[in-house]
């Protein structure tokens, strides 16, 4: 049984038996109060009974005495005047109610009867006159005959005692009623003794109870009050006796316990309603007690299942709020403890931010979201530029501090609606909902210039740049993995593009199966002889002649033709084949020297070298080879970087650089102006020279700010020892500048396109009988 | 003459009657029976027959006597001073004397058809000389004697040769006084 019905039950128990006792208490109480009342009344009864006889006695015994004072009447004794006295006693009689008379002689012999009859004559009163006081009256309740009477006797004195007259009642049904009348009780009247009692005896009750209570015959008048049953009905009875004379007064007992019984129906009317109420009042305490454990119970089961983010009610100061207390700070330190591990499990521990797992459960959301409410979501995947080479170069720790900061960043400037999270080593994505496309551009811009503040870290002011990946939903895709997938080909388009940020393009999705499938024929281009070198000649403004020619990559596909290599290198760089690619073209490349210095044209080549291949050990080995084998002066082979190249792997770069420049090599930097190295770190550099980025010579001369930047980088080459080459001479003009600024190398279309290698020596050939063309 | 305990009886009446002759003739008297003091005075006359009585009222209250007794019933109401004639009482016999509005005043009238009796003293005895010898009837009458029982009579020849002795049964002396000078006195 639960607490609450056991609880329940006893209270319930309880108020049954306060209840059980109060009525028997009460009930006692009633039924004392009703013997009382019956005790009362039977005795007042008697009193009453007792008090009107002695008055009819009184009445009788002054009537009797103004009649034997008669002076006719005395004179009527005293002659012994019979006729007289009869006709006397009837009057007189007749006026005091009294029906026997008889009158005595001196020897107490009847010598008169009013009721006639010689019986009379001769009674004896003998009994009566020996009660008779010192006025010789007397009266008594007695039996004549066996009849109840209530009898006075007077001496007649004439004026000596002449005789004495005997006046009678007859206490008959009509007293018996009379009496009732009076007192509100039954009265019977039955002589003592006598052998044929039912005959005399009177009675205001019922016949078939009188009867009845003749048949059991008189109760013993010592016992009091008795209770008895007459007929079916219950009397309580007092006997009281008269001399010769039984009164019996009867008390209904129905009639006495009416007000009872009426009272007992009003207390079990009460009884029940306080029975129920005490019961609702006992439900409802039960409930008070138990409903906080029942809550509590409640409580602990939604833990049990796993539900900590209920707190547990605690409203009370007794026992029962202690537990819920405990009950609570329990729930509360689990809820804490599933947090923090549901934290670590979705949260990226260095950032705090969400990880790339709960970033994709809350993509799933968002969208739900968004397509529920129809609205749209921004997807923006940002990734920090150069983070690699921050790490590398500056340490882990520089580099966490530097995610920690960007992570902050992020995070003030995105609300929690807008959820930011890291989504990889470098990347984070920033889901902003109902952000249509221009709002998330001006949020990438936002973005952009923000994070291009000064950075601290280690003590080190940072310039951070970052890319941007944009894709919308639902223009851009539907689910989150389409979508993801498009913010990262539009952060590709951004890096390849060179463009702070990127959105997506729909179709560029073919784009990239294209460049699936291109890397994969990439992979088969060597062998298939696909792939060849063109040929860009430099210019030496100082002799006027060509120096070198830049070895620059094409790829003929058979059925999709040239394809350009800003497509394909980076596909070889992110695949990982660059470094097949760069021996190829560094074989190929010294190689064709060989044969141009056979052919009697001293012309070297330049060969670009990814990051990866700055990378690669075995290559200096190579390059080493290459140069015995051919039999190649070592300068004529020009080895171009990118900064950025180098900052991939600093440490790693520089020293590579060292050893290709130890092996007599020239080495350059290629798109110069386009990174972000500082001069100091540049003088660093083992390189011979720096090749300014083709953007400023092709503006060089509409553009004074470019002309500017050349001529400022033209000089600081040479202050720092380097050759400086122009890229990207258009017209005369430029190689004019250039000339005139000091530049030491020039290339461009003015000069010439890329060529084949065969049109490349055809072209050595012609230019060399016209140098002074070159100089016009 | 004794009573039941065996004292001397005083006033008694005790008579002669002759059985042998006739009672001698005698002249008619006049006697008076006065009310004094709510009372009959004297509360015993003794008569013979023919005498005539007077019943003088004395009271400044009015008295109404009577008697119910069968040798000469009598009433007079109401009055005053001196009735208007006196009673003649022609039979021998004892007359009680009550009064209607006084129920304590008792008188006795003995009226004798002979004219020798006499009563007797404290001593209880009574002396008679006057009556030639003969046989006599004695008749003893005493007013506290029970109304039910006769006068005792006992046959005696005189002179006697001895005193004769009765036993009478007496009531106590009723109570004559008037309630009111009961209370007074
Ligand atoms: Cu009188």
């Amino acid at each position: 049984m639960s607490f609450r019905g056991r609880l329940a039950i006893a209270l319930v128990t309880l108020v049954l038996v306060a209840q059980a006792v109060s009525w028997l208490a009460v009930n006692q109480t009633l039924d004392e109060n009703a013997w009382r009342e019956a005790n009362e009344r039977l005795s007042a009864g008697r009193l009453v009974v007792e008090k009107q006889l002695q008055q009819r006695s009184q009445q009788l015994e002054q009537s009797a005495r103004l009649l034997a004072a008669d002076f006719g009447f005395r004179g009527a004794v005293a002659t012994g005047d019979r006729a007289t006295i009869g006709s006397m006693a009837v009057n007189h009689g007749a006026r005091i109610g009294s029906d026997r008379f008889w009158i005595l002689d001196l020897e107490g012999q009847v010598s008169f009867s009013m009721a006639g009859g010689d019986d009379e004559l001769g009674r004896d009163f003998a009994k009566l006159l020996q009660d008779a006081d010192a006025n010789g009256a007397t009266s008594r309740f007695t039996t004549i005959d066996g009849a109840p009477l209530q009898v006075v006797l007077v001496p007649v004195m004439a004026p000596q005692l002449s005789g004495w007259a005997v006046l009678g009642f007859t206490l008959d049904e009509a007293l018996a009623r009379q009496l009732r009348e009076l007192t509100g009780l039954d009265v019977s009247i039955v002589p003592v003794g006598g052998s044929d009692v039912g005959s005399s005896a009177s009675s205001s009750l019922p016949l078939t109870c009188f009867a009845a209570l003749l048949d059991q015959g008189m109760p013993d008048p010592s016992r009091g009050i008795i209770r008895h049953s007459l007929d079916e009905h219950q009397f309580l009875t007092l006997r009281n006796d008269l001399a010769e004379v039984a009164l019996l007064l009867h008390l209904d007992r129905d009639g006495v316990l009416e007000n009872v019984y009426q009272l007992r129906a009003e207390l079990a009317v009460i009884a029940a309603l306080t029975l129920a109420g005490s019961l609702f009042i006992a439900l409802l305490m039960t409930r008070t007690v138990t409903r906080p454990l029942q809550q509590l119970v409640a409580a602990a089961k939604r833990i049990g299942r796993g539900d900590y983010s209920q707190p547990v009610p605690v409203e009370r100061d007794d026992e029962v709020g202690s537990l819920a207390l405990t009950l609570e700070q329990m729930r509360s330190g689990i809820a804490e403890r599933e947090r923090t591990i549901a934290h670590q499990a979705f949260h990226d521990a260095l950032t705090g931010l969400p990880n790339r797992s709960k970033a994709q459960q809350e993509l799933r959301r968002h969208l739900q979201h968004a397509s529920e409410a129809g609205h749209s979501l921004a997807l923006l995947l940002v990734d920090l530029d150069r983070f690699k080479e921050i790490n590398d170069s500056l340490g882990h720790e520089v580099g966490d501090q530097v995610l920690i900061q960007t992570a902050k960043r992020l995070g003030e400037r995105f609300d929690e609606e807008n959820q930011v999270a890291r989504f990889g080593g470098d990347e984070f994505l920033l889901m902003l909902p109902r952000t249509r496309i221009r709002q998330a551009q001006q949020a990438a811009d936002e973005l952009v210039s923000m994070l291009a503040e000064p950075l601290a870290a280690a003590d080190m002011q940072m310039l951070l740049d970052v890319s941007i990946g944009i894709a919308i939903y639902p223009e851009h895709g539907k689910d989150p993995a389409a979508l993801l997938a498009r913010a990262d080909i539009a952060l590709y388009d951004a890096k390849s593009q060179h463009r702070r940020w990127s959105c997506y393009e729909p179709g560029r999705d073919a784009g990239q199966r294209d460049k699936l499938t291109l890397a994969n024929d990439l992979r088969g281009a060597l062998g298939r002889n696909e792939l060849l070198l063109h040929f860009q000649p430099k210019l030496d403004l100082h002799r006027g002649a060509v120096s070198h020619a830049e070895a620059l990559l094409r790829w003929e596909h058979p059925t999709r033709g040239f394809i350009s290599p800003d497509l394909f290198i980076p596909l070889a760089e992110q695949t990982g084949r660059i470094r097949e690619l760069t021996r190829w073209v560094l074989v190929t490349a010294v190689r064709q020297i060989a044969q141009w210095q056979e052919g009697g044209h001293h012309v070297g080549a330049a060969v670009n070298l990814s990051a990866l291949d700055l990378m690669d050990d075995g290559l200096p080995e190579l390059v080493q080879q290459l140069l015995s084998q051919h039999q190649i002066d070592p300068p004529l082979l020009v080895l171009e970087v990118t900064e950025s190249a180098v900052m991939r792997d600093a440490d790693y770069g520089m020293a590579m650089l060292h050893r290709l420049r130890s092996l007599g090599v020239k080495l350059a930097i290629d798109d110069y102006g386009t990174g972000y190295s500082s001069l100091s770190y540049l003088k660093q550099l083992p390189v011979h020279e720096i090749k300014i980025d083709k953007s400023f010579v092709m503006n060089l001369t509409s553009d004074s700010d470019d002309a500017v930047i050349v001529r400022s980088t033209v000089e600081l080459g040479h202050n720092m020892g380097l050759k400086v080459v122009a890229e990207g001479v258009e017209n005369d003009a430029a190689l004019e500048l250039l000339r005139r600024f000091g530049c030491d190398y020039a290339q461009g279309y003015w000069i010439s396109r890329p060529l084949p290698a065969a049109a490349m020596t055809q072209w050595l050939q012609e230019q060399q009988p016209k140098p002074e063309a070159v100089h016009a | 003459m004794v009573d039941g305990a065996g004292k001397p009886v005083a006033e008694a009446v005790v008579s002669l009657h002759p059985l042998d002759a006739p009672a001698p003739d005698r002249d008619t008297q006049l006697h008076n029976i006065e009310q004094q003091g709510l009372r009959f005075v004297p509360h015993v006359s003794v008569i013979g027959v023919g005498d005539q009585v007077n019943f003088p009222n004395q009271d400044p209250v009015r008295h109404h006597i009577y008697s119910f007794s069968k040798p000469r019933p009598l009433e007079i109401k109401l009055y005053s001073g001196l009735p208007a004639s006196p009673l003649d009482f022609p039979s021998p016999g004892v007359v009680v004397l009550g009064c209607n509005i006084h129920d304590w005043m008792l008188g006795f009238i003995l009226v004798l058809d002979t004219p020798w009796w006499s009563l007797t003293d404290g001593g209880g005895i009574a002396a008679q000389s006057a009556a030639p010898p003969g046989r006599y009837r004695v008749q003893v009458w005493h007013s506290r004697q029970p109304a039910t029982a006769p006068p005792q009579t006992r046959e005696v020849v005189l002179p006697l040769a001895a005193d004769e002795v009765f036993t009478l049964q007496l009531a106590p002396p009723p109570d004559l006084d008037p309630p009111a000078l009961g209370m007074g006195g």
